[in-house]
């Protein structure tokens, strides 16, 4: 194993190893302390980032993280890189990449050739390198589309997952939560819920009910129930509407196994989601064909004790190799979801969520945020307020919407509805297209294409409600 | 004169659900009103989550039973090192680990011996 060193006045801080030398240079977090990873002291950190900015990007086609015979996520990065895609950066330390991110002449085409010839490892190592403006920057230089029912991730828009949880499922709680979502403009991305009870027969009853929404209204979007890759393939055989497959997905093939997955299942379920059919066919004949809906999030490897001495933003890193193999419709870090040990307070929840953002993006994937935390950990909405501004700027994908931000049922806290209007109108974002002409065409939003809600209850829903339009 | 804040006619639709619903807006933004009843939850789950243990009452609470109680404290000193690092929430430092092995030794018979050990414990 190679020994990387740098040394600053009389010390020489020396670093066993890639994976150490990456977690060494990580910026600070609780879950690398606990992990034991991260550096010792302030010190010891900026060494080992003027350690990692010195090594060639090469070295990572050299040298696995975590070893290419006992892992199938290693091997998907090292047998699927694509070498001559790569060439623009081989010649490249990782110091060089991040300049050459900010370079006026790099911009998104350039890096969408680019993303196959990117590993995991690479960007995860240029992002220790960056400060919170290079990872906003690098990232509103991507762009990323994918389709289903409507266009994710055109520039200027900003999606929204419509999140109607209820803590028992209930249809009438849930279809409440819907219909608001809809007044405010959310629900985009796709209508996803949580199902409190997680078996196959609720899981199809939920699909029924969304599919029967989406129908009846015409909404330009995509249901999905977020329940086991493995409950969704029975569903899918028993002849439930499933738009999207969901998944919790991880950075190793241990973390994997510790969810109930391998690669080979996830191929499983898109290619059943797929033969399904169930994409609108859009004006250039294609039919929309992204079908795979994942989550990830630091810290799941090492709470799943499958870290194997990788620090958890790498890890991270690591899972959205995964999730493009599947050329997913959304990809979402669930930011600060898993808890105060991994992501103590709302300065290393903000740098995380930057952190995966620009890393997915770089590797070419639709990323949206889950802006969260709970209870336990040093944030509140404030924080919260920061980091949407911030992921709005940085050219997100989608957020998370729900009523007043408030999960009644996951219990914990994350983006509203109105915290989605808010950053679309100070950064003037839009729905994805589609999904705006439906809002308008619904009276939802006044037409014109400002995001501008209308104060009269749209006459479909106000009937729903067994009311008479009210006039403003 | 029009109301700045903009209703919404759906309110009746919470009996459904305790989600946050039809909170209405003041432009795009939250109205005052469900503003600080949010705050005002989350201030009570964080007050919740950061209250001390009251040792020396629960302690007599039990006593007061006829039931002797032991206080020991886990590895994690304070309440930050807890959150942050639950694995040493898990064990017992020096002094109680070594507080507890001495009552193990102690002779059969002795008041130091117990059969049952109840713990009763925050965090």
């Amino acid at each position: 194993m190679p020994v990387y060193h740098h040394r600053i006045g009389v010390r020489r801080h020396a670093f066993d190893g890639l994976a150490t030398l990456m977690a060494r240079a990580s910026p600070e977090r609780s879950g690398d302390h606990l992990a034991g990873l991260a550096a010792a002291s302030a010190e010891e950190r900026v060494a080992a980032q003027m350690a990692l900015a010195e090594l060639p990007l090469a070295q990572f086609l050299q040298e696995a993280v975590v070893p290419y015979e006992s892992d199938e996520v290693t091997r998907l990065i090292i047998d699927g890189h694509d070498a001559q895609a790569f060439l623009p950066v081989a010649h490249l330390t990782v110091g060089g990449f991040r300049d050459w991110l900010l370079s006026d002449a790099v911009d998104s085409s350039v890096l969408a050739a680019l993303a196959p010839g990117l590993t995991p490892e690479m960007v995860a190592a240029v992002s220790k390198l960056m400060r919170n403006q290079d990872l906003i920057q690098v990232a509103r230089k991507c762009q990323v589309r994918t389709r289903f029912r409507g266009t994710i991730g055109l520039p200027g828009r900003l999606s929204t997952r419509l999140q109607p949880n209820h803590p028992t499922d209930d249809a009438a709680g849930i279809a409440a939560s819907v219909l608001d979502g809809l007044m405010y403009g959310s629900g985009d991305a796709v209508i996803g819920i949580n199902p409190a009870t997680d078996n196959v027969p609720q899981v199809m009853r939920l699909l029924q009910m969304l599919d029967a929404v989406i129908q009846q209204y015409g909404i330009p979007t995509q249901s999905c129930v977020l329940t086991h890759v493995t409950n969704t393939l029975q569903a899918i055989e028993r002849g439930a509407p499933v738009d999207l497959v969901f998944q919790s997905i991880g950075g190793t093939e241990a973390t994997n196994r510790s969810f109930g997955i391998d690669l080979a299942l996830l191929a499983e379920a898109r290619a059943a989601a797929l033969s399904l059919q169930r994409g609108s066919v859009f004006d250039d004949g294609q039919r929309g064909a992204h079908v795979m809906y994942f989550e990830t999030g630091q810290g799941s490897a090492l709470s799943a004790n499958a870290h194997q001495g990788c620090d958890q933003q790498t890890i991270e890193a690591r899972a959205y190799a995964v999730a493009r193999h599947f050329e997913p419709l959304l990809v979402n870090s669930v930011v600060g979801f898993i808890g105060p040990e991994y992501l103590f307070d709302g300065k290393q929840i903000i740098r995380a969520g930057l952190e995966d953002h620009c890393c997915a993006k770089l590797l070419g994937l639709p990323m949206g945020c889950d802006i969260c935390y709970t209870n336990h950990a040093e944030a509140d909405q404030n924080d919260m307020d920061v980091l949407l501004t911030l992921l709005g700027v940085a050219g997100c994908t989608f957020i998370m919407g729900i009523p007043g931000s408030d999960d009644v049922m996951l219990n914990y806290q994350t983006t509203s509805f109105h915290d989605a209007l808010y950053a679309r109108r100070v950064l003037g974002l839009r729905p994805a297209p589609e999904f705006e002409a439906w809002l308008e065409r619904a009276g939802v939003f006044a037409p014109g294409g400002g995001a501008r809600l209308l104060e009269a209850l749209p006459a479909p829903f106000a009937h729903l409600l067994g009311q008479r339009p009210v006039s403003a | 004169m029009k109301p700045v804040v903009i209703a919404n006619p759906w309110a009746h639709l919470r009996r459904h659900t305790p989600a946050r619903i039809a909170l209405g807006r003041s432009g795009i933004s939250l109205p005052t009103a469900p503003q600080l009843a949010f705050q005002l939850a989350h201030a009570q789950a964080r007050d919740a989550v950061h209250r001390a243990f009251d040792v020396a009452a629960t302690a007599a609470a039990i006593e007061a039973l006829g039931l002797p109680t032991v206080t020991v404290h886990s590895a994690a000193a304070d309440r930050p090192i807890y959150l942050q690092r639950p694995d040493l929430g898990r064990r017992l430092d020096a002094a109680s680990a070594a507080a507890l092995q001495a009552r193990r030794e102690a002779p059969d018979g002795s008041a130091q011996r117990c059969d049952l050990g109840l713990v009763v414990a925050d965090g």
